[in-house]
């Protein structure tokens, strides 16, 4: 009998994921994405002038991502103030952004990313860089590849890819958000808590490489439906 | 049917690699997601995007705002365009057909004014789809004139200016467009499709 997770998914198994471009109207860009129980929206505006102008660089683009969650995104009020997890989020995942778009062809410029978490159980932060970067590629802004991210970890004693909260809480449980550009396999985004040993970091990070791949193609396949074909 | 691409595929023809490309490692990369051509060199055109100013192009422009020295101008790119006060006399809302005469590295723009246009509406349209909606040879553009019995006027960054009445039905193939942009033989399917709107003339 093959040991399964509390949720009934395989080992490696990714929650079901839903991406929606184009939803927001008055953007440039946007997507509305579903990771399994995480629904998020994110709204691309720009490039555009920075203002205040002493923020801008004048070699390269900046990207302004902003990170928050509603205060009915979690069982308990979360107070609507940004806190210091929504302030570290928007700082890593725009980074992780800024390695993938094309900012040397805007000087000056600035390009806004919304993410605005609607329902979490864990692995936002991974859910809100994969849609970003569809709404990214919905904004027609260049890049040199759509970024994917999946966490991997481990809790009872387990090497799994994709953690909801039970696992997350977990006694020796070990949270490895991971985030790359698919066609160079170049890392963008690493941040892990817990302990694991090398042989298993190792696993986990070829689990990780693996879903990203299988990200990818469920970003294609949203970012194909925007091309209508003409019924004859 | 054309091919669609997006950022981040390789791109494997023999061909120059022209705009919407970068190249890494000897391999040509796509930038956008968009539609990939190859007719004498590779050239990966956005889905959509803004104007990018260059040299020489026939722009439309919308007044928004004005201060003591300048007028600023709505022209669908980065920056708003500006028309110095001591050399036009304009007011809010006034449409502007003008010429660019000059871009810098941060892309601002330097523009001379053509005509005011008048009696007519401004439309938004995606830039990136312009070159369809002109068409080769002003095809498209001639075709949607005659069957709707109006004059349009085209600026490069995707304000197109109507006059006649037909404005409503103009607006709609100018959607189909948008949407079709991506299919072959568009202005034979724009011409089926504006037989059927039945425009009175």
């Amino acid at each position: 009998m093959v040991k399964k997770r509390v949720d009934g998914r395989e080992m490696n198994e990714l929650r079901p994921i839903k991406i929606v471009p184009s939803v927001i109207e008055r953007a440039d860009g946007s997507a509305y994405l579903e990771w399994g129980q995480n629904k998020m929206i994110v709204a691309v505006y720009g490039p555009k002038e920075m203002l205040p102008k002493h923020l801008a660089d004048s070699q390269r683009g900046k990207i302004n991502f902003i990170y928050r969650m509603a205060p009915f995104s979690v069982p308990e009020r979360k107070n609507p103030k940004p806190g210091r997890r929504d302030i570290e989020i928007s700082k890593v995942v725009g980074e992780a952004l800024s390695h993938a778009v094309l900012l040397e062809e805007f000087p000056g410029m600035v390009i806004d990313v919304y993410v605005q978490i609607l329902d979490s159980n864990a692995g936002t932060r991974v859910a809100a860089l994969t849609a970003s970067s569809v709404a990214l590629a919905d904004a027609g802004i260049p890049m040199k590849d759509l970024v994917t991210a999946v966490a991997v970890g481990k809790a009872n004693g387990n090497i799994i890819a994709d953690l909801n909260k039970y696992e997350e809480d977990a006694e020796d449980a070990v949270d490895m958000a991971f985030a790359m550009l698919p066609g160079s396999e170049e890392i963008v985004l690493l941040q892990a808590d817990g302990i694991l040993s090398e042989d298993e970091f190792d696993k986990a990070i070829k689990i990780a490489k693996e879903k990203c791949q299988e990200v990818k193609k469920l970003q294609i396949e949203a970012l194909k439906s925007k091309f209508k074909a003409l019924k004859e | 049917m054309k091919e669609i691409i997006f950022p981040g595929d390789v791109i494997n023809e023999n061909l120059k690699p022209g705009f919407g490309t970068y190249k890494k490692d000897g391999k040509v990369y796509s930038k956008y997601l968009g539609i990939l051509y190859k007719d004498d060199g590779i050239k990966v055109i956005p889905i959509t995007g803004k104007y990018i100013p260059k040299e020489s192009d026939n722009i439309i422009g919308v007044v928004l705002e004005e201060d003591n020295f300048v007028y600023l101008l709505d022209i669908n790119s980065y920056k708003q365009g500006v028309l110095f006060k001591r050399a036009n006399s304009a007011k809010l809302y006034d449409v502007y057909l003008m010429r660019v005469n000059g871009v810098n590295e941060v892309r601002d723009v330097e523009l001379e004014v053509i005509s005011k246009l008048a009696n007519g509406e401004a439309v938004k349209v995606n830039p990136k789809k312009v070159a369809r909606l002109i068409g080769k040879n002003k095809s498209m553009q001639t075709l949607i004139e005659t069957k709707t019995n109006t004059k349009i006027i085209i600026g490069l960054n995707g304000i197109v200016y109507v006059i006649g009445n037909n404005i409503e039905k103009v607006k709609e193939i100018i959607k189909f467009i948008e949407d079709y942009s991506h299919e072959d033989n568009l202005t034979n399917k724009v011409s089926e499709v504006l037989d059927k709107m039945n425009v009175k003339k």
